[in-house]
């Protein structure tokens, strides 16, 4: 086992208890090929200037790294690998690496934008499909692609690509993240999958975390505000109400009422059973573009070298990083702890702590429990 | 009675996750199955025995050497577990 130098006593002794009771199993891996993408999206979790590229490129895995990764996580046990990004099909050894991680037996799951869907990569796709592909849409029309992306020129380019993946026999998942700049679209980013691609549901993302591990979007401008997500988060069941309804539909009226969970979670992560609240570390892991070993794609935190010193080391010495400090004082004995959206990484994402406080996430969280019929609590 | 059996490896690529055999589906096969199989002892056995073109008679041999079985579990196993493939194209079968 690694050293597990720079942990204090109680930490160590919270770790070791969850590692007795909880098993630890690397079970589902993301590869981050890059963090690198071709859309400048503005909400963009993870993408860096395009001025620090030639230093990315530097220090991005090469295809023969990843693929020895691919047989260093498949001898540990891990069934399923979701390539990303950034935008994956944007190295140029892309095919590459895909053919060398699909041979190895894994259930593969590919997330793209899909503008970048060359006719190599569908040679490549053609022989070895992905069993999912998540693809995501940002608009409607080139002019929202323009306003979200940076590049209007990419919208035909994604429908384009779209319809080449769907000759493929993956299962195919749409998602869109929904900003200021394409709430326009959010009717008709479904309306345009249906139209062009079949019966899909689009799963929209609307809680915008700051970018993390040195990403360049500021989000503040173009994230939606807290009413904006609550109108986002109904909005599908709203318009199945008024398409039922007719026109007697009348907003106003209409109640909610809260249905407890059966499992309270737990935001102060005091009483625990897996690392960080979640499979993060637990029986998922990501392995960043420059081989860092991570509990998910976001928190960037806590993280061991399986690039330099192997999958195996990696894993097991990433427990011993994880310190956790007290949670911050405005959300302990929070009434509102269920609902509330934060997990160690979007804390980390909007504080730089993972026990820290998010006057976004707070925010909305609390409009969103003003809207319960209290009566019925 | 003479068919004999091979697995197509091309399709499906047989891995031990969390110490337990799976086959995973790979290539055009997943339009037909996509995900995986978990196998039992004698299923992956079985299935390790036909990496090569056998019959049914061959593999129950093989089974019998392998496992303290009778002869007539050895055979109602290796017929359920080739009759799944075949219903499922996991194997080719050569009359």
């Amino acid at each position: 086992m690694s050293d597990i130098c720079g942990l204090d006593s109680n930490s160590i002794k919270t770790v070791k208890g969850i590692l007795a009771t909880t098993p630890r199993i690397p079970l589902e891996a993301t590869f981050e090929l890059t963090v690198r993408c071709n859309l400048k999206c503005r909400m963009c979790l993870f993408r860096h200037d395009d001025s620090e590229n030639k230093i990315l490129c530097g220090h991005e895995m090469t295809a023969e790294q990843w693929i020895d990764m691919a047989k260093q996580v498949s001898e540990a046990g891990t069934l399923k690998i979701l390539i990303t990004g950034g935008e994956a099909m944007l190295r140029p050894d892309f095919c590459e690496i895909w053919e060398g991680i699909y041979k190895q037996g894994f259930i593969l799951q590919l997330y793209t934008n899909a503008t970048l869907v060359s006719p190599k990569v569908m040679d490549t796709l053609r022989k070895y499909p992905p069993h999912q592909i998540g693809i995501t849409v940002y608009g409607a029309s080139a002019e929202t692609y323009q306003k979200v992306c940076g590049n209007g020129n990419a919208f035909e380019r994604m429908k384009q690509g779209v319809k080449d993946l769907m000759t493929l026999p993956s299962q195919i998942t749409f998602r869109s993240t929904i900003i200021k700049d394409n709430l326009c679209d959010l009717n008709a980013i479904q309306t345009l999958v249906k139209s062009e691609f079949g019966d899909y549901m689009v799963t929209n993302s609307r809680i915008v975390t700051q970018s993390v591990r040195g990403a360049c979007a500021d989000v503040n401008e173009c994230r939606l505000s807290p009413e904006e997500n609550l109108r986002v988060l109904y909005s599908r069941g709203i318009q199945k109400m008024k398409e039922r309804v007719g026109d007697g539909f009348d907003i106003t009226k209409v109640t909610f009422s809260k249905v407890k969970d059966d499992v309270m979670k737990n935001s102060e992560l005091k009483n625990r059973v897996t690392l960080l609240g979640c499979e993060a570390g637990m029986t998922q892991f990501t392995i960043t573009w420059d081989g860092k070993l991570q509990g998910c794609q976001v928190l960037g935190q806590f993280f061991t070298d399986a690039l330099n010193t192997g999958f195996t080391n990696a894993w097991e010495s990433f427990p011993y990083q994880i310190q956790i400090g007290p949670l911050d004082k405005r959300c302990q004995n929070c009434s509102l702890a269920d609902e509330c959206e934060s997990c160690p990484a979007t804390r980390y994402g909007e504080s730089g702590d993972i026990q820290g406080f998010s006057e976004y996430i707070c925010s909305f969280t609390k409009l969103h429990h003003g809207m319960f019929n209290k009566e019925k609590e | 009675m003479n068919k004999s059996y091979k697995a197509k490896t091309d399709c499906f690529i047989h891995r031990k996750v969390a110490g337990r055999d799976i086959l995973v589906a790979i290539g055009s096969s997943i339009s037909d199955f996509n995900g995986y199989i978990e196998l039992n002892d004698t299923a992956a056995f079985i299935w390790n025995s036909i990496l090569e073109a056998k019959t049914a008679k061959e593999v129950e041999g093989l089974l019998l050497t392998e496992f303290e079985i009778d002869v007539e579990s050895a055979k109602c196993d290796v017929a359920e577990f080739l009759e799944m493939l075949s219903e499922r194209r996991m194997v080719e079968v050569y009359e």
